[in-house]
C-alpha cells in the first residue's frame, strides 16, 4: 500500500521536476544583441536623436509654446490660459515637465549607447567613434538645453542600473557647462566634416564648433559669467568660418534659405545643424513635424497648408526692420491668406497696433512640395545653426573678448546685413507728371541688370503723382531684385509725357554706420534679433546679456501704449526675475528629494 | 454599532476558552506545525501515513454483557423515524429503528452513553443510567451549517470553516436577466464590489474584494473554475445556467491556499455536473428587452436658439453656422431679412431630437438547454446556450454560442475519472461608446448631444445630411450621429475553449490523490473599419491624417496546468478529526499577439475586406510566457466541531521574476470557536449557531509583465530618425527599465468575525472585521526623470484596506402557503495609501478632457488612493462683487479674488476659492475635492414565495462615493464655446442680469479653460432596484400529463428603478476605472433596463 503511494507521488514530482521557472521573452532579446553590428550602433544613435525632433523639443512645443521668442512676438492663441508661453504658471506646468522628460530621455539613451557602444570590438573602430562623437555631442547639446532653461541640473553620465538610486542633487551651472564643453570638445575630433556628410541633419564637425561657439557665449554671459569663454566663442565661430574645405557661405537670398526648408533641400553652405523631418503620414514612419504648422502665417487652406499660427510678431520686432531689409516681410506676413481659397490679402496698416496681428513667417507651408499636404504635421527641417548665426557669434566674441569692434567683427556682421539687403528700387520720383492721363499708365522698368519691379501709377488731375510697387508675399513690395545700377522707367498708354527718375537700394546702405559701430553690443543683440527671430534662440539671448525682464517689461510697456485692451500684454507683465529659470519640474523634484527649487518658483 | 461593541467585548471574554482548547488538545499544535512544513516541502507528506496508525483501533469496545434496552425515535413532533441510528459509544454495539420507530439494544452498563443519529437531524447522546426505555426525540439538523462550501483544494461544512468565505445564493442570482454571472453579482456578497465602467455589452465587469488592494496594478480577484486558477477570467464565457455554486474567498485564512495570487481574493466557481437518475431536461427561454431608465433633457429649440445668439454677441462678427434668426440682425448686416424668422418662431418649431435617434428599446434573448443524468458509476451533463442583446444604443451589442460537456466516471470503489470541456464564442459587436481616443467631439453621446437640433435653414432637415452642411469646417467635423452610429464598424470575436480531467484514487480509505490538467485557450480577433462616415475616417476632419483606415489584431492566450494533492482525513478518538492537504501544482501560460493597421484605404465599400489595398502604417507583434510552479499544504484540526483550527502554507514560483526572487511563502493560520456547542451557550435556547472566528495570513499579487525584471528593449518605428531624408533609421530604445530586484507584492490580513443564527437559524448574523496592508506593492514607481526612464516596477509602497462586513439572513415569515425570506449585506471599506515611493507624498492622475489634460486625481500618503483634486467652485460673480465707476464697465471689487482669467472678471462669470489668499486662481490653489470610493455598499434581498408564485427583489446601493461629470463641463456651460453645440436643458437657466444664477455662470462665463473643480463632481451614491422577479411554478399535477416535472413562468427585470441624486445618466459609471482613477463620467454607456419574459421548463 505504502509504496504504490511513494511511486505515485514520485511520478507526479517527476513531472514537475521537468518544469523550470525560466522563460526567456519573446519579442525582445537580450542586450548584447542590440550592439552586435554597426547598424545597431546606428539605430540606437537614431533613438539619441530622436529626441531633438521628439513634440516637446523642436518637432512643436519649442516652436511656439514655450515662450523662446520673448520680445519678438507673442502667443497667439487663447488657450491654454496658463503656461510657459503667457509666462503664467507653476513647477507643475505639464510642458515644462514634458521638455525635461524629453530632453532627459535623449540623455538616458546616450548613456546606454556610451555604455555599450565598445561591448562589440569587431565593429570597426571608425565606426564606433564617429558613433561615439555623435552621441557624446547630442548629449551635451540636450545638457546646454537644460542648462539654458532650468539652470544647473543632475549631471547623469551613466545609465541607471540601480532602481534606488534617485536622489541626485544638482549640479552647477558651471559644472554642467564644464560637462557640455568636455563631451563636445572630444565630439568635435570624432564626427564627420559636413562635405563629407553632404547634408546638414547629422552632426558634424562644423555644427559641433558652431554650437561650441553658443555654448562658450552662453558661459560667457548671465548668469555664469565666465568672461574668458568670449576668447573660446570667438576661436570656435573663427574655425567655421576659416574652414576653407567646408566653404560655408550664406545663401545670397535670405527667403530661399527657409523655401529650402520647405523643400528638403539641403545648402551646407548656409544651414549647418538642422533637426530632421521628414514625410507627410503617407506611411507607417512618424518622423513628420510641426515647423510651419504651428508657427507659419495662419490658414485652414489644404492647398497652402494647415497652420495654426501659434506666434504673432511684437511691433518691436516689426520696427527693428529698415525699409530695404529684406527679412522682415519674410520674417512678419504681410498678408492674410483667404482661407477658401488660399489666396492672399494683404495688409495695408503699419500703424504699430494693426502690426501686432501679422503672422510670423518664416516657415510657410505653401513652398512644400511633397503632396498631399496633411493637416497636422509638415516635413520641413529646423535650422538649429545657421552660418549668418555663427558670423554674428564671432562678432560678438570678437567685441567682447577685445573690447571693442574689429574690421572683422564688422566685416562678419556687414556680410550678414548685406545678404538681406535688398537689391531692388528704392524710390521713384516723378520729375513730370505730364499730361492728359485718363487713366493710369502702364508702369515698365528696364535696364539696370535686374528684373521683378512691379508698379502702378497714381494719376491726379491729368498727372502722374507717383507709382505704388505691387505687393509681394516675400519681398513686401515688387520691387525687384539684382538691380546694379537705376533702371529706366516708362509710363506707357492714357496720356503722355510723364517721366521719373529711379534709386535702387545699394549694398553700402546695409553696412554698419559709425553709430551703430559706436553702439557694437546693441547692434549685435539688435541683429540677432532681425536675422534669427522666431528661431527659438531670442529667450536665452536676452538672458545671457542680463537684459531678458527689462526688454520684456518694455514690450509691455509698447504694447500697453500700442492697444492697451491686448489679452496678449499679460504675458509681458507677468514677467519677473524667477522667469530667468523654468522652475525644475514639481513631479520631479517629488520623486528626486535631493533637488532644490530654483529662486522665487 | 454598539451592538458591534458589545461583541467585541465579548470576544475578547472569550479569550479563555480559547486557551482552554488549546491546552486541553495540546497534541494538535505540533501536528499543525509539522503539517505545514510537509506541506510546504512536499517530500515528507508520507507522515500523513504514519500518523494513521494510532487511529486504527478507535473502536475499543468493552464486552461485558448486561442491559437490554428500548425506546422509540421520533421527530420534535413526535412522528416516529424509519431506520433510525442507534449506537453505544465506546461499545461496538448498533441497532436500527423499525418500521414504528422502535428499536432495542443491549448495552454493557448504566454509565453506557448511547447516541442516536438521523440524516438530516443533530446526533443525540443520552446517557443510560436506571433508565431501561429511553425515547429519543431527534431535532432537525441546522442544515444551514452542514451546507457544504467549496473552498480551495476541498470542501468544508459550513459549520467547520475558519475562513471567511460568501456564498452566492444561486437561485437568487440566477433570476436576474443578464448573460453574466458577474453582471448579477452585485449586492449580493459583503465587501465584494461589483461595477462596471458602463453599460456597454459585452463588457466585463470589476471586481473588487475587501478593497483596491494595488496601486497600478489588477485588482481582479483570482477566478477558481472547476478547481483551476485563472487570473484572466473571460467570465462572459461562463453561461451562468451551468454555474452550479459560486463561493467567494475573502479572508487570508480562505485565499492563502492560493498564494501568490491570493490577494485579491478568489472566486471559485463549480460547473453542474450530471447526476444519479433518469436523464434530466432542462429548456429555458428568456425573450425581453431593454431600454435607458434616463436620457438626459436637452434644450428647447427656442433655448437653443436664444443661446445661440448670446454666443454670437460674443464674437464681433457672425459666424455663418450661427445664423437661426436674420430677422434680428442690424439692418445693415449682409443677410438681414425682414421676412425671416425671429427668435419667438423657435417656439413652435420642433427640432430633432437625436438621443431618439441613437437610443432604441433593444431585445435580449437568452435559451439553455441542458441533459444531465447519470447512473452509479457514469454521469454526465450536456448543455449549450445561446445569448444575443442587442444594444440600447445603435451599432451595439453581443452574442454569446456557447456548449459543455461532462462526464464523471467511476471506475472502481477506488478510481473514479472525468473530463469537462467548455468550448464558448462572445461577439461583441458594433461602436464603442467610451472609446473615441483623445479627441472629445469623437464620442458616441457627446455626437449625440452636441449635434443641434434645429438648422436657422427652414429648407435644411438635419437628419438628411450626412454632416451638418453650416457647422462642418476644417477646425470641426460634425457628422451625423446617426450617420456615424450605423457607420463604424468593430467587431471582437473571442472564442475560448477550456477543458479539464480528472482522476481521483482512493489509496487508502481516508487518503485521496486527486489529480488534475486542464487546458485553455482563448483566441480574439479584433477589426476596427473606419469609413469615410465615421469621424475618424473622415475627411473632412482636419485631424485624420489616415483617410479611410482599419485595423486588424488577433491575439491568442494559451495555457495549461496541472495539479495534485493528496487529502487525509481521519478521525481520533471520537472527537479529533484531522484533514491534511498537500500538493504541488505547475502551470504555464503562453501569449501572442499580431497585428496590422492600413489607412488610406481605396474601396471603403469592401471595408474589412479592403484593408489590404490601404497603406499599412502600424504592424505589431508581440509575446510572452511565463511559468508558476507552487507547492501547497493544509492542515485542519476539528475537536467536535467545537474547536477548529486551519493553518495553510504556499509557496509559489513564479518565472516572472529573475532566479532568487523567484519563490515567495505564504502562509495563513486560522481558529474558529463553536461557542454554541458549549454547554454555557447551549441553555441559550435562542441561539442555534454561534461562531468566533479569527485567521491571519499572508497572500500576494503577481499581476505583472512576464519579463519585468529585464530591460524591455524595442523597435517602435515612432522613435526613429530620418538622416537626408531618407528613409528613418530605426531606434533601438529600453521602452522599460529593468528591475532585477523585483519580488512578490505580499498581503497581509488579519480578519476576525462572528457567525450568529437565532431561533433555529431563522436569524443568521455575519460580522467580520478586516485589516489588509499590502506591502512592498508591485508599483509603477515615478522614477525622477533624469534617469532616463519615467518610472520603474518597483516593489514600495503600503496600502491599506481595513473594514467592516454585515450580513443578516432572516427568514422573515414561514408557513405553509407563505414564506418571506430576506437577506441583508453592507459593508464598508477604508483604503488609505501608508506609504508611496521613497518617500514620494503623492501619486498625481490626469484625465483628458477636450483638448486639456488637467491633473484629477491624487494618491496621496495618509488618504485613500485615487481622490479627486481640483478647484472648488464657489458660485458666481454677481454684481455685488463690482464697483463700476460707468454704465456698463465692473470692476472687481479691491480684495476679492479673480477666477485666473486672462481677460479679467465680470459679472456672470464663474468663481472659485481662492485657497491660498493670492488674489487669483492657479494651482496652489489646487486641493483634495472628493473620493471616488463609497464609504459603504451593499444589497438587501428580499424573497416572497406564496403557493407556486415566488418573488424576488434585490435592492443594492452605493453611499458615499462621488462622480464627476466631465459631460457638464461641455453640455452646461460649454466651455469653449462652440458654434451649434446643444445643451442640457439645465443650462437655460443659466445666469443673466435678469436671472443672477449662483450655479450656472452665464454664455462665456466658464472663466480659465482646463480647471477641474467641484462645479460638476457629484454626489454618486445611489439605491437601485437592481432585480425583480416573479415566477409562477405550475402545480405537478398539471404538467405531469405534459411528461414535465416542473414548468415556471417567470418575469424578470434589472435595473428597474434608481434613486439617485446623480444628474447623469447612471450613477453606476467609472468610465475610466483604476484604483487611482475612480468615479469618472464621460459619454458613458448608460446601464439599460432590461425586462424579460421566461419559461423554465423541465423534463
Amino acid at each position: 500500500m505504502k509504496y504504490r503511494y511513494y511511486f505515485l507521488f514520485a511520478l507526479c514530482l517527476f513531472s514537475v521536476s521537468s518544469c523550470d521557472l525560466t522563460k526567456e521573452p519573446l519579442d525582445f532579446l537580450d542586450a548584447p544583441a542590440y550592439y552586435d553590428t554597426a547598424e545597431d550602433l546606428e539605430s540606437n544613435l537614431a533613438a539619441v536623436y530622436d529626441k531633438l525632433g521628439h513634440r516637446d523639443v523642436y518637432g512643436q512645443w519649442m516652436l511656439y509654446r514655450m515662450g523662446l521668442e520673448a520680445d519678438e512676438g507673442y502667443y497667439a492663441r487663447t488657450t491654454p490660459a496658463f503656461g510657459p508661453q503667457v509666462y503664467d504658471f507653476t513647477s507643475s506646468d505639464a510642458d515644462i515637465f514634458r521638455h525635461w522628460t524629453a530632453l532627459y530621455t535623449g540623455i538616458g539613451r546616450a548613456n546606454i549607447l556610451l555604455a555599450n557602444i565598445d561591448s562589440n570590438p569587431e565593429i570597426d573602430q571608425s565606426v564606433r567613434d564617429r558613433v561615439r562623437g555623435e552621441t557624446l555631442f547630442l548629449r551635451g547639446y540636450y545638457y546646454f538645453l537644460l542648462v539654458q532653461y532650468y539652470g544647473g541640473v543632475p549631471l547623469v553620465l551613466e545609465p541607471t542600473s540601480d532602481v534606488n538610486d534617485i536622489h541626485k542633487p544638482r549640479a552647477s551651472a558651471p559644472e554642467v557647462y564644464a560637462q557640455i564643453l568636455k563631451d563636445m570638445e572630444t565630439a568635435e575630433g570624432l564626427v564627420d566634416d559636413i562635405q563629407t556628410l553632404g547634408f546638414g541633419g547629422r552632426v558634424n564637425k562644423s555644427a559641433v564648433r558652431g554650437i561650441l561657439a553658443r555654448v562658450c557665449l552662453h558661459m560667457a554671459g548671465n548668469p555664469v559669467n565666465d568672461k574668458s569663454k568670449y576668447e573660446q566663442a570667438r576661436f570656435w565661430a573663427k574655425k567655421v568660418i576659416d574652414d576653407t574645405d567646408a566653404a560655408h557661405a550664406l545663401n545670397p537670398n535670405f527667403s530661399q534659405v527657409f523655401i529650402n526648408y520647405a523643400q528638403d533641400i539641403y545648402d551646407i553652405h548656409e544651414s549647418i545643424w538642422e533637426v530632421e523631418f521628414r514625410g507627410h503620414g503617407e506611411d507607417a514612419w512618424t518622423e513628420e513635424g510641426g515647423v510651419g504648422y504651428v508657427n507659419g502665417p495662419a490658414t485652414t487652406n489644404a492647398d497652402i497648408g494647415n497652420t495654426i499660427n501659434g506666434v504673432r510678431t511684437t511691433a518691436k520686432l516689426y520696427t527693428a526692420y529698415k525699409e530695404g531689409d529684406l527679412r522682415r516681410d519674410w520674417t512678419i506676413a504681410d498678408f492674410t491668406y483667404v482661407n477658401a481659397t488660399g489666396a492672399k490679402t494683404f495688409a495695408t496698416s503699419t500703424a504699430r497696433r494693426d502690426v501686432y496681428t501679422r503672422n510670423s513667417a518664416k516657415y510657410r507651408r505653401e513652398y512644400e512640395i511633397l503632396l498631399p499636404k496633411r493637416g497636422s504635421v509638415t516635413p520641413q527641417n529646423f535650422a538649429l545653426l545657421r552660418f549668418s548665426d555663427v558670423l554674428l557669434m564671432f562678432a560678438e566674441a570678437d567685441y567682447e573678448a577685445n573690447g571693442g569692434p574689429s574690421p572683422e567683427a564688422i566685416e562678419a556682421v556687414n556680410r550678414v546685413r548685406r545678404r538681406a539687403w535688398s537689391t531692388g528700387i528704392k524710390s521713384v520720383t516723378i520729375t513730370n507728371g505730364g499730361s492728359g492721363y485718363t487713366a493710369a499708365p502702364t508702369v515698365t522698368f528696364e535696364g539696370g541688370g535686374g528684373s521683378g519691379a512691379k508698379a502702378t501709377a497714381t494719376v491726379l488731375g491729368g498727372q502722374v503723382t507717383g507709382v505704388v510697387f505691387d505687393r509681394d508675399a516675400v519681398t513686401g513690395h515688387a520691387r525687384g531684385a539684382g538691380y546694379t545700377s537705376a533702371p529706366t522707367i516708362t509710363f506707357t498708354g492714357a496720356g503722355t509725357g510723364a517721366m521719373a527718375d529711379v534709386e535702387i537700394y545699394k549694398k553700402e546702405e546695409a553696412e554698419l554706420n559709425e553709430l551703430e559701430i559706436g553702439d557694437f553690443r546693441k547692434t549685435i543683440q539688435d541683429e540677432r534679433l532681425r536675422e534669427l527671430a522666431f528661431e527659438t534662440l531670442r529667450k536665452t539671448d536676452l538672458i545671457r546679456w542680463g537684459i531678458f525682464v527689462f526688454n520684456m517689461k518694455r514690450v509691455g510697456q509698447e504694447i500697453l501704449a500700442d492697444i492697451p485692451d491686448a489679452h496678449f500684454i499679460r504675458q509681458y507683465n507677468n514677467i519677473s526675475d524667477k522667469h530667468l529659470l523654468w522652475p525644475i519640474p514639481a513631479t520631479e523634484m517629488s520623486v528626486n528629494r535631493a533637488l532644490t527649487q530654483n529662486p522665487k518658483w | 454599532m454598539s451592538k458591534l461593541f458589545k461583541c467585541m467585548v465579548f470576544c475578547i471574554e472569550s479569550k479563555h476558552y480559547i486557551s482552554h482548547g488549546f491546552v486541553k488538545h495540546r497534541v494538535a499544535l505540533p501536528l499543525v506545525v509539522v503539517f505545514l512544513i510537509a506541506g510546504a516541502l512536499q517530500a515528507n507528506a508520507v507522515s500523513a501515513v504514519d500518523l494513521k496508525s494510532s487511529a486504527a483501533e478507535r473502536f475499543s469496545g468493552a464486552k461485558a454483557q448486561t442491559i437490554n434496552i428500548s425506546g422509540k425515535v421520533t421527530n420534535e413532533k413526535g412522528e416516529p423515524l424509519v431506520g433510525a441510528f442507534v449506537h453505544v459509544q465506546n461499545e461496538n454495539r448498533r441497532a436500527l429503528t423499525d418500521a414504528n420507530g422502535n428499536y432495542k439494544i443491549s448495552v454493557a452498563g448504566e454509565n453506557s452513553v448511547l447516541a442516536f443519529s438521523y440524516v438530516g437531524f443533530d446526533i443525540l447522546e443520552i446517557k443510560v443510567g436506571d433508565r431501561r426505555t429511553i425515547d429519543a426525540k431527534l431535532t432537525t439538523r441546522n442544515l444551514h451549517m452542514e451546507e457544504v462550501v467549496v473552498i480551495g483544494y476541498g470542501t468544508e461544512t459550513r459549520q467547520d470553516l475558519t475562513g471567511s468565505i460568501g456564498t452566492v445564493d444561486m437561485d437568487n442570482l440566477m433570476k436576474a436577466p443578464v448573460g453574466s454571472f458577474d453582471e448579477a453579482l452585485a449586492g449580493r456578497i459583503a465587501g465584494v464590489q461589483v461595477s462596471s465602467s458602463d453599460g456597454q455589452p459585452g463588457v466585463g465587469m470589476d471586481i473588487t474584494i475587501r478593497g483596491p488592494g494595488s496601486l497600478t496594478q489588477s485588482t481582479a480577484p483570482l477566478y477558481v473554475i472547476d478547481g483551476f486558477p485563472v487570473e484572466d477570467s473571460d467570465n462572459a464565457a461562463i453561461n451562468p445556467e451551468e454555474i452550479e455554486s459560486i463561493n467567494v474567498l475573502k479572508d487570508a485564512s480562505a485565499t492563502a491556499i492560493y498564494g501568490s495570487r491570493g490577494a485579491n481574493g478568489v472566486i471559485i466557481i463549480e460547473t453542474k455536473k450530471g447526476k444519479e437518475g433518469k436523464p434530466v431536461i432542462t429548456f429555458n427561454s428568456s425573450l425581453g428587452y431593454q431600454q435607458t431608465q434616463k436620457r438626459m433633457e436637452m434644450m428647447s429649440t427656442y433655448e437653443f436658439v436664444k443661446y445661440q445668439l448670446e454666443i454670437s454677441k460674443l464674437q464681433s462678427n457672425f459666424v455663418a453656422g450661427s445664423l437661426y434668426t436674420p430677422a434680428e440682425l442690424p439692418t445693415t448686416h449682409a443677410s438681414y431679412d425682414p421676412e425671416g424668422r425671429t427668435l419667438e418662431d423657435y417656439r413652435t418649431i420642433t427640432g430633432t431630437d437625436w438621443q431618439d435617434l441613437i437610443f432604441r428599446n433593444s431585445p435580449v434573448h437568452i435559451s439553455n438547454l441542458a441533459i444531465r443524468g447519470g447512473n452509479e458509476t457514469t454521469k454526465y451533463a450536456v448543455s449549450g446556450s445561446f445569448f444575443d442583446q442587442e444594444g440600447i444604443i445603435l451599432n451595439t451589442g453581443a452574442r454569446r454560442y456557447q456548449g459543455r460537456a461532462t462526464i464523471d466516471q467511476t471506475i472502481s470503489d477506488k478510481l473514479k475519472m472525468g473530463l469537462t470541456a467548455n468550448y464558448s464564442q462572445n461577439l461583441r459587436h458594433g461602436q464603442v461608446v467610451n472609446d473615441a481616443g483623445n479627441s472629445f467631439t469623437a464620442y458616441v453621446l457627446y455626437r449625440a448631444w452636441a449635434y443641434r437640433p434645429v438648422s436657422g435653414n427652414p429648407d435644411v432637415d438635419l437628419t438628411e445630411y450626412d454632416d451638418d452642411p453650416d457647422n462642418t469646417n476644417a477646425s470641426d467635423i460634425r457628422i451625423n450621429p446617426l450617420v456615424s452610429s450605423e457607420n463604424e464598424y468593430r467587431k471582437s470575436n473571442s472564442t475560448n475553449f477550456s477543458s479539464n480531467a480528472y482522476v481521483e484514487y482512493a489509496i487508502l480509505k481516508n487518503l485521496k490523490l486527486r489529480s488534475r490538467v486542464a487546458v485553455r485557450n482563448t483566441k480574439n480577433r479584433l477589426d476596427l473599419f473606419y469609413n469615410s462616415n465615421t469621424p475618424r475616417g473622415s475627411l473632412l476632419n482636419r485631424s485624420n491624417n489616415q483617410g479611410v483606415n482599419g485595423s486588424f489584431r488577433y491575439t491568442e492566450n494559451k495555457g495549461w496546468s496541472n495539479e495534485n494533492f493528496l487529502t487525509y482525513n481521519n478521525t481520533y478518538n471520537r472527537y479529533h478529526r484531522l484533514t491534511l492537504m498537500g500538493g504541488f501544482s505547475y502551470q504555464e501560460n503562453k501569449s501572442e499577439l499580431f497585428g496590422f493597421a492600413t489607412q488610406r484605404v481605396p474601396n471603403e465599400e469592401l471595408a474589412i475586406y479592403g484593408l489590404g489595398a490601404g497603406q499599412p502604417y502600424s504592424t505589431e507583434t508581440g509575446g510572452g510566457e511565463y511559468a508558476l510552479m507552487s507547492f501547497f499544504g493544509r492542515a485542519n484540526y476539528n475537536f467536535k466541531s467545537k474547536y477548529l483550527l486551519t493553518a495553510t502554507m504556499r509557496a509559489d514560483g513564479s518565472s516572472k521574476f529573475i532566479k532568487g526572487n523567484q519563490w515567495g511563502y505564504f502562509p495563513s493560520a486560522a481558529f474558529a470557536w463553536n461557542m454554541d456547542k458549549e454547554k454555557f451557550m447551549k441553555a441559550i435556547a435562542a441561539v442555534s449557531s454561534s461562531k468566533l472566528r479569527m485567521s491571519y495570513g499572508l497572500t500576494g499579487n503577481n499581476r505583472i509583465s512576464n519579463n519585468g525584471y529585464m530591460p524591455n528593449y524595442g523597435m517602435p518605428l515612432a522613435y526613429s530618425y530620418s538622416f537626408n531624408n531618407g528613409t528613418p533609421t530605426q531606434g533601438i530604445v529600453i521602452e522599460r527599465m529593468a528591475n532585477r530586484d523585483l519580488t512578490w507584492e505580499t498581503t497581509e490580513q488579519l480578519d476576525i468575525g462572528y457567525d450568529l443564527g437565532l431561533y433555529k437559524n431563522r436569524i443568521g448574523l455575519t460580522v467580520d472585521f478586516y485589516n489588509k496592508i499590502t506591502r512592498d506593492l508591485l508599483l509603477d514607481a515615478d522614477m525622477p526623470i533624469s534617469s532616463g526612464f519615467p518610472s520603474v516596477y518597483k516593489n514600495v509602497g503600503t496600502l491599506q484596506n481595513r473594514g467592516w462586513e454585515f450580513t443578516l439572513n432572516t427568514v422573515n415569515i414561514q408557513s405553509e402557503s407563505f414564506t418571506w425570506e430576506s437577506n441583508f449585506n453592507i459593508s464598508f471599506n477604508k483604503n488609505k495609501v501608508l506609504k508611496l515611493a521613497d518617500n514620494q507624498n503623492s501619486l498625481y492622475k490626469t484625465m483628458r478632457v477636450g483638448s486639456s489634460i488637467p491633473t484629477l486625481y491624487a494618491s496621496r500618503v495618509g488618504y485613500p488612493a485615487g481622490l479627486f483634486y481640483g478647484y472648488i467652485f464657489d458660485g458666481i460673480y454677481q454684481y455685488d462683487d463690482f464697483d463700476s465707476p460707468s454704465p456698463g464697465a465692473y470692476i472687481l471689487k479691491k480684495g476679492l479674488p479673480d477666477n485666473g482669467s486672462t481677460d479679467g472678471v465680470q459679472p456672470g462669470d464663474i468663481k472659485y476659492k481662492d485657497l491660498n489668499g493670492d488674489g487669483t486662481i492657479n494651482d496652489h490653489d489646487m486641493t483634495i475635492i472628493g473620493n471616488g470610493l463609497p464609504t459603504h455598499m451593499g444589497g438587501f434581498s428580499n424573497n416572497f414565495s406564496y403557493k407556486g408564485l415566488s418573488l424576488n427583489v434585490l435592492l443594492q446601493w452605493s453611499y458615499g462615493n462621488q462622480i464627476y461629470n466631465a459631460n457638464r463641463l461641455i453640455f452646461e456651460g460649454n466651455y469653449i464655446n462652440m458654434f451649434g453645440v446643444n445643451q442640457y436643458a439645465s443650462f437655460a437657466d443659466r445666469w443673466t442680469p435678469e436671472n443672477p444664477s449662483n450655479t450656472l455662470f452665464k454664455v462665456g462665463g466658464q472663466g480659465p479653460a482646463g480647471l477641474q473643480s467641484t462645479r460638476v463632481l457629484e454626489d454618486g451614491s445611489y439605491l437601485r432596484l437592481k432585480t425583480v422577479s416573479l415566477a409562477y411554478s405550475f402545480p405537478k399535477r398539471l404538467i405531469q400529463p405534459l411528461a414535465l416535472t416542473a414548468l415556471d413562468l417567470r418575469v424578470s427585470a434589472q435595473n428597474l428603478l434608481t434613486f439617485t441624486n446623480y444628474s447623469g445618466m447612471d450613477p453606476e459609471v467609472s468610465v475610466r476605472n483604476s484604483v487611482l482613477t475612480p468615479g469618472f463620467d464621460y459619454s458613458a454607456y448608460p446601464q439599460a433596463r432590461t425586462i424579460t419574459f421566461g419559461i423554465n421548463a423541465t423534463f
